[in-house]
């Protein structure tokens, strides 16, 4: 095809493209070829078009599960036959009064084995026991799929998410003096990172020092591991407040993993409702929207905290202004791939202002047992349940926890006095940034941050005004759809030209 | 009688089974196709099985003047214009949730696994995110050509456009893709 008038006469920047893609007559290619020896820019430009493309033609491609075929055959057998299968003599001989009948009978039938289908599926996960994330396969059963957990770490990494260390079971107790301590970012976010994953890979890193960037090298047949970002910020369990040490102790810190992104509200903002309602009206955001996706199951919300003894008369969402809460603790379940996107966003809104980010961080498991034996029992004994300025929908008079139902979001506020409540809340609210700081925090200043935290006080219960509120975020991450297996690009033969 | 043309004729004569033999030998190119134009996996599947039972109940109309495979894509294409009308305004859960597996992209595994595959990767991933900021427009033109092999004809004829658009287009896609490439490895090689 000879290019027509659009072209420009003499060649040009255009002509490359054309040049690329055949495009050219032989005069014109003769032409464009001394323009190029000319002009070295326009010679530069073609080998970085040559370039481009090689580079689309190898982006790697994802396979179709092998039954797709059969998905789009079963789905025509079950669709009307389209205008030119009804009109085949074969239809037509069919339709006798009795055939007609018959088959409308089928069509019932098969309709009512579709309903029963989709019942089982819906029901099956409630049943029984919460089952563990299978994402917790993997740190029981060792390497075998430690790849597919690998990479969902190193794609938090990637999204600027610090991991927070369970230390008690990744750093040796002589060491326990020293937690707090703020290593060079660098050994910081390396050490974590390999932590992470020894626990991780079968927990062959328990007790053991914090592997460092040496460790990272030796993993085997793991997602390569590149880039350790060096701004992330990496907590230590009893950096935390009480009350979302509490949180993660009760509501399955160990059976899944879990990221912790805490989002400082701004006391003024959260009390005006406003900002409070966008928080919440994005977490049932993210449930509806996971369970329509079928992503990560229908129960996207669960419940964090024990049931706040109502009021008299009490129902949903009591409030008792002004008092703002130092913490809210909400839980959501994610994929890791949908928690970046999700803190992407967020810094949207920290970049306008809205939010400060107070720290971002991702918590490995720890063993439910060892749960059970130390910590919950300890803080059960030492912390009152909390009783909050807000309670959702708690039963008059029933103080057992209350399991939520699928797709509901609950958010529990936890009034100032709770955070000298708890014993390993060393940090306790200390997180929180400057009172009155309004600037945009961003990760690279996290480390500012944390230096910062002593000198934040904690404000007095009596004050009735509080710098910041604490919004929790604790995201059990549960994998993505099973990855399918990947091939290379097709060869650039047209195949099926 | 190419074996397309022999598998629609078989499908025309009742064989249902023989619409299979076309499914299995398209799914998967116009599947990589999809995602990298919709940006999403799943709405990529779905729509994917959408254009495959639009295509067999207008298996019909099909006259053979294109290859099969142009004319698929072009129904799926259409699916796929729907579908982005249909989520213009998305949502701030449709915006955070909308890609779940898009990337980072994977190495083939018949790749090698020495460090060139970490820069692999990576480059994989920096291509990747250029494609996904250009416009619509430029991505699916750069799609077509560069990934789908079609020619400008065949470009035209799936987007109902002048040949001439498609060459100027097609063009600007490039520049755009260069740029943005050239703009985030400038941003990689800062942030490390």
């Amino acid at each position: 095809m000879n290019p027509t008038s659009s072209k420009s006469p003499k060649p040009d920047s255009q002509w490359v493209s054309l040049w690329l893609d055949g495009e050219l007559s032989p005069q014109e290619e003769q032409q464009l070829r001394q323009a190029m020896a000319e002009d070295p820019q326009l010679a530069q430009l073609a080998e970085q078009f040559r370039q481009l493309r090689q580079q689309l033609r190898q982006l790697p491609r994802r396979q179709l599960g092998p039954d797709f075929a059969q998905e789009v055959l079963r789905r025509i057998g079950s669709a009307p036959p389209p205008s030119w299968q009804s009109a085949t003599p074969i239809r037509q001989t069919d339709a006798s009064g009795a055939g007609r009948v018959w088959g409308r009978w089928m069509l019932w039938g098969a309709g009512a084995l579709a309903v029963a289908a989709a019942v089982v599926v819906m029901f099956w996960p409630h049943s029984g026991t919460h089952s563990p994330a299978p994402a917790l396969k993997v740190a029981r059963h060792g390497s075998a799929s430690s790849s597919a957990y690998l990479g969902h770490h190193e794609e938090l990494e990637q999204y600027d998410v610090g991991l927070l260390l369970p230390s008690e079971d990744l750093v040796p107790a002589k060491e326990s003096g020293e937690r707090s301590r703020v290593k060079s970012k660098a050994d910081k976010a390396s050490g974590a990172l390999g932590g992470a994953f020894s626990g991780a890979l079968g927990g062959a890193g328990l007790g053991a020092p914090t592997p460092g960037p040496a460790f990272l090298a030796t993993l085997p047949d793991q997602a390569p591991i590149k880039t350790v970002r060096k701004d992330a910020l990496v907590l230590q369990w009893h950096q935390l407040p009480a009350v979302l040490q509490q949180e993660l102790l009760r509501s399955g810190v160990g059976s899944a993993p879990l990221a912790v992104v805490q989002v400082g509200v701004p006391a003024e903002l959260w009390q005006q409702g406003a900002v409070r309602s966008q928080l919440g009206q994005w977490m049932l955001d993210i449930s509806a929207n996971a369970a329509a996706r079928r992503r990560v199951g229908p129960l996207a919300l669960r419940s964090t905290s024990p049931p706040v003894p109502p009021k008299a008369g009490g129902g949903a969402l009591q409030k008792q202004a002004p008092a703002a809460p130092n913490h809210v603790v909400a839980r959501v379940r994610m994929t890791p791939r949908q928690l970046t996107r999700f803190v992407q966003l967020l810094s949207q809104q920290v970049e306008k202002g809205l939010f400060q980010f107070v720290n971002r961080g991702a918590v490995e498991p720890l063993a439910r047992q060892r749960a059970k034996a130390t910590g919950v029992a300890k803080i059960q004994s030492e912390a009152p349940a909390p009783s909050g300025a807000f309670s959702a929908k708690a039963s008059a008079g029933s103080q057992a926890p209350r399991t939520p139902t699928p797709g509901e979001l609950q958010l529990v506020l936890v009034p100032r006095a709770q955070q000298n409540l708890a014993p390993a809340g060393k940090a306790g609210a200390s997180q929180a940034p400057a009172p009155g700081r309004r600037k945009p925090i961003r990760s690279s200043q996290t480390e500012q941050l944390q230096e910062a935290k002593p000198s934040v006080p904690s404000p007095s219960p009596a004050s009735g005004q509080l710098p910041v509120v604490n919004y929790w975020i604790l995201v059990e991450l549960v994998p993505p759809e099973p990855q399918l297996p990947l091939v290379a690009p097709p060869p650039r033969s047209a195949a099926g030209r | 009688m190419n074996e397309d043309q022999r598998w629609i004729e078989q499908t025309l004569n009742g064989q249902t089974e023989a619409f299979g033999n076309l499914v299995r030998k398209y799914q998967q190119r116009l599947y990589h196709a999809l995602v990298c134009s919709l940006e999403n996996e799943e709405d990529a599947r779905d729509i994917l099985q959408e254009a495959f039972l639009q295509a067999f109940n207008k298996l019909d109309t099909f006259r053979g003047e294109s290859r099969f495979y142009t004319w698929l894509y072009r129904i799926a294409f259409n699916l796929a214009a729907s579908w982005r009308r249909r989520h213009r305004e998305a949502s701030f859960s449709d915006q955070w949730s909308g890609s779940e597996q898009d990337g980072p992209w994977e190495e083939p595994s018949s790749e090698d696994q020495t460090s060139n595959s970490l820069e692999r990767q990576e480059e994989c991933q920096l291509v990747h995110q250029a494609l996904r900021q250009l416009d619509v427009e430029h991505r699916t033109v750069l799609v077509l050509r560069e990934m789908e092999d079609f020619s400008y004809q065949e470009i035209a004829d799936v987007l109902h456009l002048p040949v001439g658009t498609v060459r100027s287009r097609l063009h600007r896609a490039r520049l755009a893709m260069k740029q943005k490439l050239e703009s985030l490895m400038g941003q990689d090689i800062r942030e490390s």
